[in-house]
């Protein structure tokens, strides 16, 4: 499933990043890369950008069909191992 | 000695890389003045040791594949590839203690140029505080270049920073044990070394409290709207005292020229020309002191991001990003100081985007225009017993303005600006008390800038603008006073002659000569169309306001006073304005087509005017 349909307060393993090509190297750039276990903080009103707390940043993120992000749900208490 | 002499400063955005740059440098730093160059960098001189370093501040970036126009320079920089801008003899990257995980991914990108290193850790107090530790010497043995911890803000380990520079502490990186090189491979090879270095301290507990005030979809936008009123305010009204106060000194700088006994030509060139040109110049500064200094607290504090998080859909309507919001918002007060703080994005495309909407809207040199145009020539009656048609006219002219420009705005990001542009990815950086020291050495590096920089320009355009008004002197020995004097002088100036020669361009909008020239002397600033036609009909604008309102409105009729409205709504005729383009948009181009626009805007806007009012 698409990051943006994760609900506030949830965490997502980050599957795989599609889109533009400098879209997609930059987000990687920023630490979404495969594997990564993510909790959405929140959202800007109007769909608007969505903010995602990695192990170590805060991430500002607005995805479009330029940047699509595929997650999957991972457990609220899911170790952070992975 | 070392043998390294130019070192490149570099690091991933938000690092805390323009603080350490400050500390390093201080005043001794300058705008690199290099051709083709769209971003200028600073080049800051360092003397240690009886040595000459010289340090470039280069644009942030992740990699070596450039997103921007800005990380591109970065790049070409660090690759011997710039078209004038000399290849650096060494790499110092600046890395963030808190998350060092990109600024090794960048690390490992940066050992592959073969340029001899070394890395500046910032915010290791942060992660301190936080009850956190960060190994530098493991960094280092696993790196292979020395590692040296700051903190910038106060100045702590700058000196051995400096020190480190002179002396031949630049290191080759080892080679470093990846499993390949794609981006994956480097995020492992870092996430290892990371997982050595860096025990993370607790999670800031303040910092996810403001944020859940400053990024709250109601409060946070109440926030968003204060802030956003107080930077105004500073530029609108609280630069005015000190505006009002260079304008009265340098009034009576010209009094006192104009009252010596010189030849009236030298008389009229110092007082009018020379002091008038530097006053048009220095007026300025206390909005650009203001301004830059909210604009690198809004940025150093770390509220900016969160600001741009919270506009960026809407600003996005139009093309535009969040950060377009404030030089957007400060052209309202003035183009100059709205312009300047265009800088505040970090994207060369979306910066000019947001630089040409600028003169749209609606600055207060607007104001003495809509003001005597409106009073003199719109009727003083009501709209439905209640609103003032005056003042709906005032609103209607400001909310046309600022429709125009976003639209403008829009229509260059479908057309000229079209093309891959990454959409809203940031990393929000931690709250930081702003660094005093450093906002004194960007504040006055700034200004130095403006004055050398846009303000040359805006003192030869006043020059040329003199000779226009001025010249050739006309016989005034039948006039009886200074302002008859003043009017017969422009009437047998150049100006006067080109405004007579262009009229027949602007007969259709319903201009005659004297608003032609009106107009045209309204280039030094826009207010100045006051005065000119105060001076063109002889009335006194300074004593009896009365009187120039009497006079346009026995002269003119409310077709020509819409033509004019409508034509200060869009025209660029400013020449600091465009002066103030050139110098952020790097080339001539850009404040040449923002005008060719702008004009066919404004003549069409005012024909349409004029005709359907007549």
């Amino acid at each position: 499933m698409r990051l943006e349909s994760i609900p506030v307060g949830s965490r997502c393993r980050i599957l795989d990043i599609q889109g533009e090509a400098a879209a997609v190297r930059r987000a990687k750039e920023l630490g979404l890369i495969h594997g990564v276990i993510c909790t959405i903080v929140r959202k800007a009103p109007f769909s608007g950008p969505i903010e995602v707390a990695t192990p170590l940043a805060h991430i500002g993120v607005r995805p479009t069909e330029d940047l699509i992000i595929t997650v999957e749900p991972v457990a609220a208490l899911a170790s952070e191992a992975a | 000695m070392s043998t390294v002499q130019r070192v490149a400063l570099v690091g991933t955005p938000n690092v805390g890389k323009s603080t350490l740059f400050n500390e390093l440098t201080g005043l001794s730093q300058k705008v690199g003045n290099f051709p083709g160059v769209t971003v200028d960098p600073l080049i800051g001189s360092m003397s240690v040791d009886n040595q000459l370093l010289e340090l470039i501040d280069l644009p942030g970036i992740y990699g070596l594949e450039a997103a921007s126009e800005d990380e591109q320079l970065t790049i070409d920089v660090l690759q011997g590839r710039h078209i004038s801008i000399p290849e650096p003899d060494a790499v110092m990257l600046v890395m963030n203690a808190q998350n060092p995980e990109k600024c090794l991914v960048l690390f490992s990108h940066l050992a592959g140029l073969g340029l001899p290193m070394m890395v500046v850790v910032t915010m290791v107090d942060s992660v301190k505080l936080a009850g956190g530790v960060f190994d530098d010497i493991t960094l280092l043995h696993e790196l292979g270049v020395n590692v040296y911890p700051v903190v910038g803000r106060k100045g702590l380990g700058v000196a051995e920073v400096k020190r480190a520079m002179a002396s031949d502490s630049w290191k080759r990186p080892a080679p470093m044990k990846m499993a390949g090189t794609a981006l994956e491979d480097r995020f492992a090879w870092s996430r290892e070394i990371v997982g050595r270095v860096l025990v993370p301290g607790s999670e800031d507990k303040m910092r996810r409290r403001i944020d859940k005030l400053v990024l709250h979809p109601v409060w946070g936008t109440l926030l968003f709207l204060g802030v956003m009123a107080f930077f105004f305010q500073a530029i609108f009204a609280w630069a005015q005292p000190m505006m009002d106060g260079i304008d009265v000194l340098i009034g009576s700088l010209q009094e006192f020229v104009e009252k010596q006994t010189l030849n009236p030509l030298l008389s009229s060139f110092l007082s009018k020309g020379l002091i008038g040109g530097v006053g048009s110049v220095v007026v300025f500064l206390p909005q650009i002191l203001l301004l830059n200094v909210l604009v690198v607290l809004l940025e150093e504090s770390g509220y900016l991001a969160r600001a741009a998080f919270l506009v960026d859909r809407a600003m996005g309507l139009f093309g535009l990003q969040g950060r377009s919001f404030i030089p957007l918002l400060g052209s309202f007060a003035c183009a100059i100081p709205g312009i300047m703080s265009a800088r505040i994005i970090p994207n060369y495309r979306d910066r000019l985007v947001t630089i040409m909407a600028t003169p749209l809207m609606t600055c207060s040199a607007r104001l003495p225009v809509y003001a005597l145009i409106i009073s003199a020539l719109i009727p003083a009656t009501t709209i439905g017993g209640i609103f003032s048609l005056q003042a709906a006219v005032m609103a209607g002219l400001y909310v046309i303005g600022a429709l125009s420009g976003l639209m403008i705005a829009l229509v260059l990001k479908k057309t000229m600006f079209k093309g891959s542009i990454v959409p809203f990815l940031i990393e929000f950086p931690p709250y930081r008390a702003p660094p005093i020291k450093s906002l004194w050495v960007t504040v006055v590096g700034r200004t130095k800038d403006f004055l050398s920089t846009a303000g040359t320009v805006i003192l030869g355009f006043s020059i040329a603008l003199w000779i226009l008004t001025e010249l050739p002197r006309a016989d005034v020995s039948q006039a009886r006073t200074t302002i008859e004097a003043n009017k017969l002088q422009i009437e047998q100036s150049y100006a006067a002659g080109v405004g007579r020669a262009i009229q027949p361009m602007f007969a259709p909008l319903g201009y005659d000569w004297r608003i032609t020239l009106g107009v045209m002397s309204s280039f030094a600033a826009r207010e100045t169309f006051v005065s000119s036609m105060g001076q063109i009909y002889a009335a006194d604008v300074q004593e009896n306001d009365q009187s120039l309102r009497s006079v346009l409105r026995s002269e003119y009729p409310l077709a020509v006073g819409l033509s004019i409205l409508a034509f200060y709504v869009y025209a660029l005729q400013c020449i600091s304005t465009i002066a103030i383009m050139r110098r952020e948009t790097g080339t001539w181009k850009w404040p040449a087509v923002a005008f060719a626009i702008t004009f066919v805007l404004a003549y069409a806007a005012s024909f349409a005017a004029y005709t359907l009012a007549s």
